[in-house]
């Protein structure tokens, strides 16, 4: 399938190369949905979706590069 | 509104607050309406209470996740015969998980001539609207009714591999972060200003 191809909604995104960049929008997602019913003032909101969708890709990108430390130079050194 | 009633979500004024002093006390409300309109689409129950900005943020998160999954993934990632698990947690969304996939359901997979069970389309086979059932041969152009209107429908393409589990994560994803602001609409945080009473007798000495 190409992407000129695609049909939007029907049709799965051909971005199988590019998958962890749908971390940004999911993140972002989140972050609107939860601050929304958090913060008690509203004119705080958008500062505290941005920084809560940074704590979010920060964090997993940290815990990949934890488990990719783990899996590639710990993990082969505990089994040899 | 006339129906919240309130109960306690935090402990009284202290017994070190100076009697007299302004204290702000949160308690847990309780409004009905504000449930059931969150329930029928994400965000309405705080523009129910009267927070409308706040429910249309909360909603655009929501249903920016769903319909950011189906854009994903395709309609395939809301599927509660396939994947009824995930579905599970997609119809926390609401009745717009169920129509999507009441739409997927009905109009987008074909009926198997041998099981006569549905099931999404395999490539090349396309969907015959009057009866279900899919035509193994795709048609450059599809057969016209007596009205015109075209007799076959091309379905989704089945998704598989990351796209389909991201596609499938965000729906999930999206209805429990709805039952998040369904519980907050319903029972929202209310926040009252009160004077410290004078200690009784039996008060902290």
């Amino acid at each position: 399938m190409t992407t000129l191809a695609w049909r939007p909604f029907l049709d799965p995104l051909p971005l199988d190369a590019w998958w962890f960049v749908l971390l940004i929008p999911m993140a972002l997602g989140v972050a609107m949905a939860y601050k929304a019913v958090r913060v008690h003032d509203l004119s705080t909101y958008w500062k505290a979706v941005l920084g809560m969708t940074l704590q979010i890709i920060l964090g997993i990108a940290g815990l990949g590069l934890g488990i990719y430390i783990f899996v590639q130079f710990i993990a082969t050194r505990l089994l040899t | 509104m006339s129906d919240t009633t309130t109960t306690p979500a935090s402990p009284a004024p202290s017994a070190h607050d100076e009697p007299g002093t302004e204290v702000t006390i949160a308690e847990t409300g309780f409004h009905p309406l504000a449930g059931l309109a969150a329930l029928a689409l994400p965000g309405l129950g705080h523009a129910a209470r009267g927070e409308a900005k706040r429910g249309l943020y909360a909603g655009a998160g929501v249903l920016g996740l769903f319909f950011g999954g189906l854009l994903v993934g395709g309609i395939d990632c809301v599927d509660s015969r396939e994947d009824g698990l995930w579905f599970i947690g997609q119809a926390l969304v609401g009745p717009v998980a169920f129509a999507t996939d009441a739409l997927h359901q009905k109009h987008f997979k074909v009926i198997d001539p041998i099981t006569k069970q549905l099931r999404s389309a395999q490539p090349g086979e396309v969907r015959d609207d009057a009866t279900g059932f899919f035509t193994p041969a795709i048609p450059k152009i599809s057969p016209l009714d007596s009205t015109g209107k075209p007799l076959m429908n091309v379905p989704n393409v089945k998704g598989v591999g990351k796209m389909n589990e991201l596609g499938t994560l965000f729906g999930t994803v999206a209805g429990m972060l709805n039952l998040i602001v369904i519980i907050d609409a319903a029972f929202p945080t209310v926040f009252r200003r009160t004077r410290v009473a004078a200690a009784s007798a039996g008060g902290a000495a």
